[in-house]
């Protein structure tokens, strides 16, 4: 019974779920970013222009699927499935809904970061397969980029981990809900999370694997069609775990202040719909810093990497780990 | 103009030239390159002096004289630009603009017109007249050929001077009395005289406008090549006007030992076969349209099958009938492909109509002169004969041969389809080629391409020069018919030294022996 | 020789601006206000909308200013007659040659003798320069306020003269200067 309610969770959530999200996040990026620049963008297909989604996507499956001449066409064919799929599986642990995750492992924060850094390879097959000087340059910086900011994202979460002293998902959501959320005590963590998860999304402002005005697409420059729509899902959605992630570590996850939920499926229909909001509210937030920053400049990239955000994260896990001791373990 | 030989010394503008005795102002200030505007002036006709517009100031003169009417003294020194000057032409040109209709956007002269020229160069651009303008009758017909307009006559008599003095007819007057003047036509109002479109050329102004161009293109769209007038042996030197490959019009051009300043009205119509919708295009074999290639291949098999059986001897009866309306350069690759093929039965025929005393002559073809000179005979074709092949330039009426020639072989150069042909090549006219032509008087003579017949045309002396590269190995025929004509000049004693550039746009008279060219 | 380079020294950033966030935070504050604004402008008053410049094209349309060139069209008088009298100089100076016409005698007419027996403009052609209008000697032809011209085959795009006097309507003539010839 678990197990066909596992296949279940699994399939609706790999499959219609996350891909709906995504589809819903595009239309919504390109509503906002023009709202931001006083235009009013997407508003003709279905109502105001809802649809324009499933246009795109009509658009995607019946252009021509070309495989250009001079690629490796194993690596080329291969790249958009790796990156998508480290994507899907990274949301499995996430924990959106009081007592609800795909899997409830007890090492959950870990499979996050071994699966997410595999999204990588994805990028890098597709840069280097393509045989394109852009194309392998975007791969290049993308591997680089992620590597280095891996770094700093993981150590940020370490002080989330000395605090709560669980690696469980819904057992630091559970301490936030009984004690206090954690950007409260942690906000300076907190924003060395989220700039680092924006580079590890290769959003803006580090989006230098696909930078348009210097590598004309970056890693998927020779891609086109489903191939391409497959990175560009992988993207998106990459987002969403990266706002789950945010929401589920630092912003109580599906718990609210004072608030509790009714026992039963309706209040954990309710702790759901609370933890949806919350994501919600962190993807407005990586449109909104879309829209408005520049794109940073490599070496600054790194600059801010490797020289600020690490030791910065290193200097707060020995102050949190010097809190804790103050003031006495929580276990 | 008697000059007995006496010359004078005139200061023009302040260049000194010496003309004959007895020139008048206008004419001696062409020598200096200066132009006296003139209206009524014309160096053909009598002088009347009426339209005032060629006023200059003389040294020494109270007022103004106008330069048609005054003949240059020794020592007189002339001005055409003084501030005097230009003032009284400004008064002449506004007195005539005044009841001036102001037609230009309908007037066929739009564009040649004297009067629209000065009004630029030599008026105010502005008019004191605040009355209403003097109505007169507007389209008038004068006969099938000349509409006249009363409105745009400044009445400077050109056109009753012509019909007068050259024609004899006096047919125009003027009538009427101030500013109700205007030209009449005598009797019914009808024009007979056959040199009557001339009267259109002299008009200064847009009075007198042809029937026939009338509304057809405005000049300025025309293109224009220097050429001849083919319709009879006189060769009237003509300038003629095409827009988008159809001919639209031909006018005199000056020629002092041909056709001075004039042409017929019959040579002036007779271009309309240009344009005919039915001309044969591409070459045909049996009936059928086939490239340049395959038609010279099938012409070829056809004379070289003659040459193998003797030419005109007596195995194979080959028949070689050029046409007078072909140029001298095409006559010599004729001849010479006959004489690579061995043919000595040579003929052409010429269309003969009526001539008169003034420019009309009773060949009506341009080259009869050029044929005898390249040994055709015009003797009559021996239509008794049983004919192999016949190789055949047509007329421009499709004839020059017997309808009932017995012939079993025959390639013919036609304007339209010929049924009766084995190998059909078009013909172009002379307006869509160059070449000389004798004219009569023994003079040689260019005629220009005005317009191009089709883009994938040969012209006949291609044609034939091919055809006999076909069937004589190493002949090389020649690009363009100045070539041919420096080849003619090689061979043929009575071109010695000629080239095309020499013969220029006026000919030059050829010293042919009467045996050459015939009676 | 005089050195002409100038060196620009760049700004020395504090500790804290070298973080970046300052500006961060100005410009997310910047762009969240245009936001609201268009938002509400769909929401609330789209019928005098004050932010969102995009204009909604079939349904809106640009109101074109009086000097406007559109497509060419050929004017009547106020008696119906085409005021053109084939002069042919609008064909003269149309640069791309997009203007051909079959100029013809007036048969029972004898006041303006000629007219346009056809008179063609291919839309294609036409770069809607103008000079035609201000070629014209008699004020026939405008460049009207028509700058939507589609079709799905080139023949059409080739007006002939009774749609271009549908295009271009009845302008008065003050002169009338062919009624009393």
């Amino acid at each position: 019974m678990k197990l066909l309610w596992t296949v279940v969770e699994v399939s609706v959530v790999a499959t219609v779920v996350l891909p709906t999200t995504a589809a819903l996040l595009v239309w919504a990026e390109r509503r906002v970013s023009a709202f931001m620049q006083d235009r009013l963008g997407p508003n003709r297909v279905g109502p105001a222009g809802l649809l324009q989604p499933i246009a795109d996507l009509l658009k995607f499956m019946f252009k021509e699927d070309v495989v250009p001449g001079h690629v490796n066409k194993v690596m080329y064919v291969l790249a958009p499935a790796l990156s998508l799929v480290p994507a899907l599986v990274a949301f499995a642990v996430v924990p959106y809904a009081r007592g609800m995750a795909i899997a409830d492992l007890n090492v959950g924060i870990l499979l996050v970061f071994a699966v997410s850094s595999m999204a990588v390879y994805g990028v890098t097959i597709g840069g280097w397969a393509s045989n394109s000087k852009y194309s392998l340059l975007g791969g290049v910086r993308a591997s680089a980029q992620m590597i280095s900011y891996e770094l700093a994202l993981g150590l940020s979460v370490v002080p989330v981990l000395l605090v709560v002293g669980d690696l469980n998902m819904q057992a630091i959501v559970q301490w936030q809900a009984d004690h206090v959320w954690l950007v409260v005590p942690l906000f300076p963590v907190w924003v060395i999370f989220l700039v680092s998860s924006y580079a590890e999304t290769n959003r803006l402002p580090f989006d230098c694997p696909e930078a348009e005005t210097e590598l004309v697409a970056g890693y998927h420059t020779e891609y086109s069609s489903m191939k391409f729509a497959l990175f560009f899902l992988a993207e998106y959605i990459h987002m969403i775990t990266a706002s789950a992630l945010s929401v589920a570590l630092f912003f109580g996850g599906w718990s609210l202040p004072g608030v509790t939920f009714p026992d039963g499926s309706m209040g954990t229909l309710l702790s759901g719909l609370v933890f949806a909001g919350k994501t919600g509210a962190f993807l407005f937030l990586f449109i909104w810093v879309r829209w408005t920053l520049p794109r940073f400049r490599y070496d600054q990239l790194m600059d801010l990497g490797w020289k600020r955000l690490l030791p910065a994260s290193l200097v707060l896990i020995l102050a949190t780990a010097g809190g804790v001791a103050l003031l006495g373990g929580t276990n | 103009m008697s000059t007995n030989g006496k010359t004078v010394n005139v200061t023009i503008d302040g260049k000194q030239v010496t003309v004959p005795a007895g020139t008048n102002i206008i004419e001696a200030a062409r020598h200096v390159n200066t132009e006296v505007p003139h209206y009524c002036y014309h160096p053909r006709l009598s002088v009347v002096g009426n339209c005032r517009i060629c006023l200059v100031e003389i040294e020494g003169w109270p007022k103004l004289q106008i330069g048609c009417n005054t003949n240059v003294s020794d020592g007189m020194t002339v001005f055409t630009a003084s501030d005097k000057v230009r003032e009284a032409r400004e008064g002449v040109m506004e007195l005539l603009l005044i009841n001036h209709p102001l037609d230009c956007t309908i007037c066929d002269q739009a564009g040649e017109c004297k009067l629209q020229d000065y009004a630029v160069d030599h008026g105010t651009g502005l008019t004191r007249f605040a009355f209403d303008k003097q109505k007169k009758p507007k389209n008038v017909s004068w006969g099938d050929k000349v509409v006249f307009d009363a409105e745009r006559c400044i009445l400077c008599t050109r056109c009753v001077r012509f019909l007068d003095e050259l024609c004899g007819t006096d047919e125009i007057g003027i009538d009427f009395r101030g500013e109700k003047v205007s030209l009449i036509v005598r009797d019914d109002g009808q024009l007979t005289s056959p040199y009557q479109m001339n009267i259109i050329d002299l008009c200064p102004v847009g009075a007198l406008t042809s029937r026939d161009f009338r509304f057809k293109s405005r000049v300025w769209f025309m293109q224009f090549a220097n050429t001849l007038c083919t319709g009879c042996a006189r060769g009237c030197n003509v300038v003629a006007g095409a827009r988008e490959e159809r001919l639209l019009r031909m006018v005199p051009r000056f020629n002092a030992q041909v056709n001075d300043h004039w042409m017929c009205d019959e040579g002036r119509l007779n271009y309309t076969f240009v344009n005919d919708e039915d001309r044969l295009v591409a070459p045909r074999v049996n009936g059928k349209d086939v490239p340049y290639d395959d038609a010279l291949a099938r012409a070829a098999a056809i004379l070289q099958k003659a040459k193998e059986g003797g030419g005109g001897a007596a195995d194979i009866a080959v028949l070689g009938c050029a046409s007078p309306f072909m140029t001298n350069e095409e006559l010599f690759s004729f001849a010479g492909l006959l004489d690579a093929l061995g043919v000595t039965e040579r003929r052409f025929a010429i269309p003969m109509g009526e001539g008169d005393d003034m420019l009309l002559h009773p060949e009506k073809a341009p080259n009869a002169r050029g044929a005898r000179l390249f040994g055709f005979q015009d003797a009559p074709v021996d239509a008794e004969r049983d004919w192999d092949v016949v190789v055949h330039f047509a007329a421009r009426d499709g004839g020059g041969l017997p309808d009932d020639l017995n012939a079993k072989s025959r390639i013919v150069f036609s304007l339209q389809v010929d049924k009766n042909a084995d190998v059909n090549f078009p013909l172009t006219t002379s307006f869509e080629k160059d070449g000389t032509v004798i004219s009569a008087g023994d003079r040689l003579q260019r005629v220009s391409k005005a317009l191009t017949f089709a883009p994938s045309h040969l012209t006949e002396r291609v044609v034939l020069d091919r055809l006999r590269g076909l069937i004589e190995d190493g002949y090389q025929g020649t690009d363009t018919a100045a070539l041919a004509l420096a080849r003619i000049a090689q061979e043929h004693a009575a071109f010695e030294g000629l080239t095309w550039t020499g013969i220029g746009l006026q000919g030059v008279s050829l010293q042919l022996a009467e045996a050459e060219v015939g009676a | 020789m005089k050195n002409r380079v100038r060196v620009v020294k760049r700004p020395q950033l504090s500790f804290l601006e070298r973080w970046y966030l300052g500006p961060v935070v100005k410009g997310l504050g910047m762009t969240i206000k245009r936001f609201f604004g268009v938002l509400t402008d769909v929401l609330f008053r789209w019928e005098n909308k004050k932010t969102a410049i995009t204009m909604q094209y079939p349904e809106e349309r640009w109101d074109f200013k009086d000097n406007f060139r559109g497509a060419p069209a050929l004017v009547m008088d106020q008696e119906g007659r085409s005021k053109c009298v084939a002069c042919q100089i609008c064909e003269f100076v149309c640069p791309p040659k997009a203007i051909t016409m079959w100029p013809a005698e007036l048969e029972d007419e004898d006041k303006v003798e000629k007219y346009p027996e056809r008179f063609e403009i291919d839309m294609l052609r036409c770069i809607y320069c103008g000079y035609c209008e201000e070629a014209c000697p008699e004020e026939a032809i405008f460049l009207v306020k028509e700058a939507e011209i589609v079709y799905a085959d080139r023949e059409s795009f080739v007006y002939d003269k009774d749609k271009l006097h549908a295009m271009g309507g009845i302008r008065e003539d003050r002169i009338m200067k062919w009624k009393d010839k």
